[in-house]
């Protein structure tokens, strides 16, 4: 039965929707998870040198070992936030004749397969092999990632059977995780050290390091089937989604003139469906990551890699919404159809919501990074000003070429099936029309860098001052395509 | 409020979903349109909706061409489908933000509302839901709601006695009944149930493959007419 649930489990992988694309759009995600890896191996190379900068009398392994205490604490926060049951994977078995001991297992198992299990040895593996491979060798290496294995697997087990354990459970869990952040914070030095004394155990190869966590995640693990075959409703009931209002919100852009009514449905279509709520919920951390990556990591020469990572963040996430300008309202697009909504000024009002909310972070952003990193604000405005003139104008025109009927209260991985693939590759233009920008400020006589965020702010100045030039042209292609758009929108 | 609609034709491939060479609906008149499944009653009302683009030909509505335009939409209250639903918002939202888009003041909106309030049974307003969370039936209601909310002059619904309760459905026939008695509402509806659309309407037309195949006043022989096409074809 097992290897029929397991087949099962591949299949839908394998024919899930971000399988169904062009070869373009394959190519382009392998160009993102290659610059994903890119990215973890150069944080791997610069910052064993910004550690010793930093620490001179500790060694990069040392301090990796002393914070592994809030890592592990992180991590469940993280769990508590994100990672589910994959309860919805056995719904379609639930009505055969199938034990459910044996459905039970398999949802247990099925929950190993989790990117929460994944990320924090794929982020710490080439940093751990470039800082204790030289002095310690392969062995310990590899004793400290069987290590994190095991870190990683009883942060698992903990938060499944908590929330297989209905209410008691996750009572203990949570009363668990408060009571351990406030003893890092109380005993910051002495937890400091006694996570340093396990990664140097872990790392050493000492066996009573690895028994404990091996026992610990194999009696949770029972403990959690136990749950699961005892309360099956838990795991055949859908989670309920809460009943949220429109909020303070909500409430302000209703009442505002003109746009009023089209922000108010930009809101409401951003907090109240799954995909676009996890975006504007991720956006504030998403903030915390750029101020942490320009504090930690940028100088003179490592500015210039992070470059397009920059212009992403500084469209905030107009950047990733305008690109579905229309397949996010695709579901109800036959009533826009009809209504009395002025189409030219619906993509006005969308503009106008997403240009004001990458100001607002700029704005947020700009003390933070005047106090760390002064250096990086002209480039991040001039940015700011690139991304919401020329970037948004080709996200919006691209958007409107795109027919994708989307349903934004689905999740998914990715977020743009359906899309074809040479509409996918041109996104990559925002980054390649950066390349003649920075060409022609480097002939402006004010220096190389100086030169370069002057033609940068130019060229998004000249896009903003047109707005309404462009948003009506592309308005006027929208209705060109139309009755194309909206067949694809109900039929897909 | 007058409709006149000539050669319109929707071909799908070697497939005509539509042809129809004329036909003209006058001002208050309540049209039921009948057939079997892919007979082309919502291909007709989509395209009359501009929804979809004709193939051949155009409809008028009060003499002007709907496809491309605009104005048709001032006086046209609808609802085929979920499509027309927002479904993230809950019913009052959507009824609000309907009538907004129509200038109307929430306080005619909520009188309005009222006037629904017995359709409704006390399961549309005030549940804290979205419209996602309702059943079926309880969506139908929001959708033809808000398309009566505005009192459009023309009134365009697909098949609105569907999934609604056999109290709703009597309800559902007094409301448009009253809505084209008293306002003079033009009305097109659709329905695959014979009896309603031969107690409330002035005027049948029957689709068969696209093309209008009978035209009807109803009386109790029009009625037997239709009856025995469809047991025909049940044969």
């Amino acid at each position: 039965m097992f290897t029929t649930f397991l087949q099962h489990a591949w299949l839908s992988f394998r024919r899930a929707h971000y399988f169904e694309r062009s070869i373009g759009i394959k190519l382009i995600i392998g160009f993102v998870v290659l610059s994903m890896l890119w990215y973890i191996h150069l944080i791997a190379r610069i910052l064993p040198g910004f550690l010793q900068e930093l620490y001179p009398d500790k060694l990069p392994h040392e301090l990796y070992f002393s914070v592994l205490f809030v890592l592990f604490l992180s991590d469940q926060l993280m769990r508590l936030l994100g990672q589910k049951l994959p309860r919805h994977k056995i719904a379609p078995y639930l009505h055969l004749p199938i034990p459910r001991k044996k459905l039970a297992t398999y949802t247990l198992l099925r929950s190993w397969l989790s990117p929460f299990n994944i990320y924090l040895i794929l982020v710490s593996f080439p940093f751990l092999r470039r800082v204790i491979v030289p002095d310690f060798g392969m062995e310990a290496f590899w004793m400290t990632i069987i290590g994190l294995v095991l870190v990683a697997g009883l942060s698992h087990s903990i938060v499944i059977w908590a929330k297989t354990s209905e209410k008691m459970g996750l009572v203990i869990w949570y009363a668990g995780l408060a009571i351990a952040a406030i003893f890092s914070w109380l005993f910051f030095h002495e937890i400091k050290d006694a996570s340093l004394s396990l990664g140097m155990a872990m790392m050493s190869g000492n066996l009573a390091v690895f028994a404990i966590p091996v026992l610990l995640v194999a009696a949770l693990n029972y403990l959690a089937l136990q749950n699961l075959q005892k309360s099956y409703t838990l795991v055949v009931t859908p989670a309920v989604s809460k009943f949220e209002g429109s909020g303070y919100m909500g409430r302000l852009f209703a009442r505002m003139p003109v746009y009023g009514p089209y922000w108010d449905l930009e809101w409401k279509l951003l907090t109240r469906n799954k995909r676009p709520r996890a975006n504007v919920y991720q956006w504030p951390f998403a903030i915390l990551v750029v101020v942490a990556m320009i504090s930690a990591s940028f100088n003179e020469s490592t500015m210039v890699s992070f470059y397009p990572i920059m212009l992403m963040f500084m469209g905030s996430f107009g950047f990733y919404h305008l690109q579905y300008t229309f397949s996010w309202e695709s579901r109800f697009f036959d009533f826009i159809a009809v209504s009395t909504i002025d189409l030219q000024r619906f993509i006005l009002a969308k503009y106008y919501f997403y240009t004001g909310v990458a100001l607002l972070q700029f704005l947020m952003l700009l003390p933070i990074i005047w106090f760390l990193q002064p250096a990086a604000v002209p480039m991040l405005f001039s940015l700011m000003l690139y991304a919401t003139g020329p970037v948004f104008a080709l996200l919006i025109y691209l958007g409107v070429s795109n027919s994708t009927r989307l349903d934004p209260n689905k999740k998914a991985i990715f977020n743009f099936e359906g899309t074809s693939g040479i509409l996918f590759i041109s996104i990559l233009l925002v980054f390649v029309s950066l390349v003649p920008v920075a060409a022609a400020g480097l002939l402006l006589p004010w220096g190389k860098k100086t030169g370069i965020y002057v033609s940068t702010a130019i060229t998004g100045l000249a896009f903003i001052s047109t707005h309404k030039w462009w948003l009506s042209a592309t308005a006027r292609k929208f209705a060109r395509k139309k009755y194309h758009n909206l067949n694809k929108y109900r039929e897909q | 409020m007058q409709i006149n609609i000539s050669e319109l034709q929707k071909i799908y491939g070697q497939q005509t979903a539509l042809d129809i060479d004329q036909l003209q609906i006058s001002k208050g008149e309540l049209l039921g349109i009948v057939g079997n499944n892919g007979a082309g009653k919502t291909t007709l009302f989509r395209l009359v909706l501009d929804l979809i683009k004709a193939s051949n030909g155009e409809v008028q509505l009060n003499g002007q061409c709907v496809a491309g335009s605009d104005h048709w939409k001032n006086f046209t209250g609808s609802y085929l489908d979920e499509g027309f639903l927002i479904d993230f918002m809950t019913p009052e939202e959507y009824f609000y933000f309907v009538a907004s888009l129509a200038g109307m003041p929430r306080e005619a909106t909520d009188e309005k509302l009222r006037s629904f309030s017995r359709f409704m049974n006390n399961e549309i307003l005030g549940q804290k839901k979205f419209i996602r969370q309702f059943s079926t039936g309880n969506k139908q209601k929001v959708g033809i709601i808000a398309a009566m909310l505005v009192q459009p002059e023309l009134l365009i619904l697909d098949e609105p006695f569907n999934f609604l309760d056999p109290t709703s459905q009597i309800l559902m026939k007094r409301m448009l009944k009253e809505e084209n008695e008293v306002r003079g509402t033009t009305m097109l509806i659709s329905s695959h149930n014979l009896n309603h659309i031969t107690e409330i309407c002035t005027r049948i037309i029957l689709l068969e493959k696209g093309k209008i195949i009978k035209d009807l006043t109803p009386s109790n022989d029009d009625l037997q007419e239709i009856e025995k096409y469809f047991s025909v074809g049940a044969e």
